[in-house]
């Protein structure tokens, strides 16, 4: 048991960003079509600053413990984008009957994977036949 | 797919008959629509589709909407599979009666953690390990919400409402537990725990109005129940890492020896709540309201109680001088019961301390009246006064929220339990020309007594290196931790924020930004040096070029800095 030499100290940095762009339009004619899009992509990342938390002189009179904290920051590091897009069109043949679609699609790539890579996409289709009664 | 058309031929058959039911005198409007769904996933589904169904098959949706003499009734049914759904059922019969119905089910992908990541630094087992019992398992949940509540007026006593509502929220399926042994090595264990949670809120509440305000009286019955609330686990047996002998069973509650035990225990939960609201609209010039909730909640496993005695008053006027004045105050009390928890003290059964208890050897028991942290009296404040210059010039207004916590056991600094915080703004705001609206505000915030944990870090212990941990001058753990020095927070003592708004607008176009700057900090004790930063912006262009079409384009940036102390004990053991 080697004991304790009291403590060693430093000051973390931890730092986060994201940006979003949003952008969609929405269509309607002659009672006829309806239209629209929505997409949005945003990217965000976090991150530790390198940190050091040394003990020289503990190491050298214990030469098998290591305070070696060179790549402990990395560990902490997110690094992910999401694009996400939902597109819908609605066709009334009259104001009885109509047909409608939706398009959605999401991709999200996780590029600093944290416990295990959560990348992936996801793509929802769907078609319907309307009427009013 | 039997379940998804019996349920779509259920919606429709239901749809029909209210057609009828609306008859042909007033207003009816109801559609329905029927078609296919499909999805394709491509790699992991947790993060892309962490709320969506994938599969295929049919969907539907019905609504009826319609107003009659007799009252109106609106129906909503959605239907894309048995986990992903919707209703909804509002009626009103000649306002004699009033009801509103949603409900609602999704899934929610909870993802797998492989635990791989314990794998960063030490690959052979010897300091950590870990074991999948269900490695193949896709742990999710469906979470469904039933809400009802229906009022009831009767002409001959308009001034009375009386209601009852009933919640029903349910999670249903599948999460991962994990234990951890510690002593050999740090063994992480991972098991799938089936989940059939539901809880159940029944409320009745009645409410008196006359032209001046109103007085209402309501109570909740709440019931939690976990229909699975742990899983068996055996803890790993306490052995020496070298030796492999079981030298340490007198430094451990629980290992192999006591058999199988219950862990990721979640309580089943009752609790009950009272609330009585009086408003009135004017008195002396002013708006006032005053409330008081009170409610007890248990935990059914051990009976153990927890008290909630809250108050509220506001006022507001308004000045013919352009002033205007609003006030809210709070005061509330949480009361907890005390826990004793009996430690498991079992003796050693090999090796130097055989047959003797830790406390035995080390003069040492750590059996303790837990003593809640939450237990406080508290006091709110918050004063907000503006005054209007006019159109252009705009309206000025001052805050000042004023909070002060008194906790009745626990100290958040050395020999502190009182936390007081006061926070002062001012906000401009101003249409300085046609279509331009702008606004500008300032607050700081000043805390006394921020939450610290005191000694939370830092350990000065300097000791002898002793040649195995048997010996009776050895450190023992506990003694690093008497040794700690520093109290560690996440909580300001004092921050700042700018708040700046602008938008623009022609009529068919508008554009509008906003920017809020916050910083904060706490150095107040022993080797605290926390600090924050965080920055928002946004700005927003919509445009409708004619009736027929219309587009929108946005920004938004967000960014955070954050700075706290790491301490790490020097030692080897």
């Amino acid at each position: 048991m080697g004991g304790q030499d009291g403590f060693t100290r430093d000051l973390l940095n931890y730092g986060s960003e994201s940006n979003s762009l949003l952008a969609g339009f929405k269509y309607q004619a002659n009672d006829k079509w309806d239209l629209g899009l929505d997409f949005s992509w945003t990217q965000a990342e976090a991150a530790l600053s390198p940190f050091e938390l040394s003990a020289p002189e503990y190491e050298a009179t214990h030469p098998t413990m290591s305070f070696d904290f060179s790549e402990s920051h990395t560990y902490s590091d997110l690094d992910s984008t999401r694009i996400d897009a939902d597109a819908w069109l609605k066709y009334s043949f009259n104001k009885g009957l109509w047909l409608r679609f939706r398009y959605h699609y999401i991709d999200y790539q996780d590029d600093a994977p944290y416990l295990y890579d959560t990348s992936g996409t996801f793509q929802y289709i769907a078609g319907a036949l309307g009427w009013v009664f | 797919m039997k379940t998804t058309l019996r349920l779509t031929l259920a919606l429709v058959l239901a749809a029909l008959p209210l057609t009828a039911v609306a008859g042909d005198d007033g207003d009816t409007e109801s559609h329905a629509a029927l078609g296919l769904w499909t999805t394709d996933v491509d790699g992991s589904p947790d993060m892309a589709a962490e709320y969506y169904d994938d599969g295929s098959g049919p969907l539907i949706d019905v609504t009826v909407n319609t107003h009659q003499n007799w009252g109106s009734l609106f129906l909503l049914g959605d239907f894309q599979s048995s986990n992903q759904n919707s209703a909804a059922l509002d009626f009103d019969i000649k306002r004699l009666v009033r009801s509103h119905t949603s409900w609602d089910k999704f899934v929610h992908r909870l993802g797998h953690d492989p635990m791989t990541n314990l794998e960063a630094t030490s690959f052979n087992g010897k300091v950590v390990q870990h074991t999948d019992f269900d490695p193949t398992t896709d742990y999710d949940i469906t979470y469904s919400d039933l809400f009802s509540r229906t009022e009831l007026q009767l002409p001959s006593l308009r001034a009375l409402t009386l209601g009852v509502d009933f919640r029903q929220q349910q999670r249903k399926g599948h999460t991962q537990a994990f234990t951890t042994s510690h002593c050999d090595t740090c063994h992480i264990k991972s098991q799938d725990h089936a989940l059939d949670q539901k809880t159940n809120d029944v409320t009745l509440d009645a409410k008196v109005a006359w032209h001046g305000g109103y007085v209402k009286g309501a109570f909740t019955s709440r019931e939690l129940k976990n229909g699975t609330p742990g899983v068996p686990v055996t803890f790993d047996d306490a052995l020496h890492p070298e030796l492999q002998l079981p030298l340490f069973d007198n430094r451990l509650q629980y290992d192999s020896d006591v058999g199988e035990v219950i862990a990721d225990l979640t309580p089943d939960i009752n609790k009950d709540t009272g609330r009585l609201d009086l408003a009135i609209n004017n008195l002396a010039g002013f708006a006032l309201t005053a409330n008081g909730v009170w409610s007890t909640t248990e935990n059914t496993y051990t009976g153990l109680e927890s008290d909630y005695a809250g108050y509220i008053l506001t006022a507001a006027k308004r000045f013919k001088s352009g002033l205007r004045l609003r006030w809210r105050g709070r005061v509330y009390s949480i009361e907890n019961d005390d826990v004793f928890v009996d430690v498991n003290d079992r003796p050693g059964i090999a090796g130097p301390q055989a047959g003797m208890t830790y406390e035995d050897v080390y003069g040492v028991n750590f059996d303790h009246t837990r003593l809640s942290a939450l237990n406080r009296d508290a006091f709110e404040s918050k004063l907000d006064a503006s005054y209007r210059f006019g159109r252009k010039a705009g309206t000025l207004r001052g805050i000042w929220d004023y909070d002060n916590v008194d906790r009745e056991h626990y100290e958040v600094l050395p020999g502190k339990k009182k936390t007081t915080t006061n926070i002062l703004g001012v906000t401009w705001r101003a249409r300085p020309a046609k279509g331009f609206k702008f606004e500008a505000g300032f607050r700081h915030a000043d805390i006394s007594n921020a939450f610290t944990l005191i000694d939370g870090a830092c350990s000065t212990l300097v000791s002898e290196p002793w040649p195995n941990p048997w010996n009776p001058d050895t450190p023992q753990y506990f003694e690093f931790q008497d040794e700690r020095i520093a109290e560690t927070t996440a909580s300001p003592s004092s921050w700042d924020k700018l708040d700046l708004r602008f938008a623009y607008s022609t009529g068919r176009t508008s554009l509008s930004a906003k920017y809020v700057y916050w910083d904060g900090d706490n150095s107040d004790g022993d080797l605290t040096d926390w600090s924050r930063t965080n920055q928002t912006a946004t700005v927003t262009l919509w445009s409708a070029p004619s009736d027929s079409w219309s587009w929108y384009a946005a920004f938004a940036w967000q960014d955070s800095e954050m700075e706290a102390p790491a301490c790490l004990p020097v030692f080897d053991g």
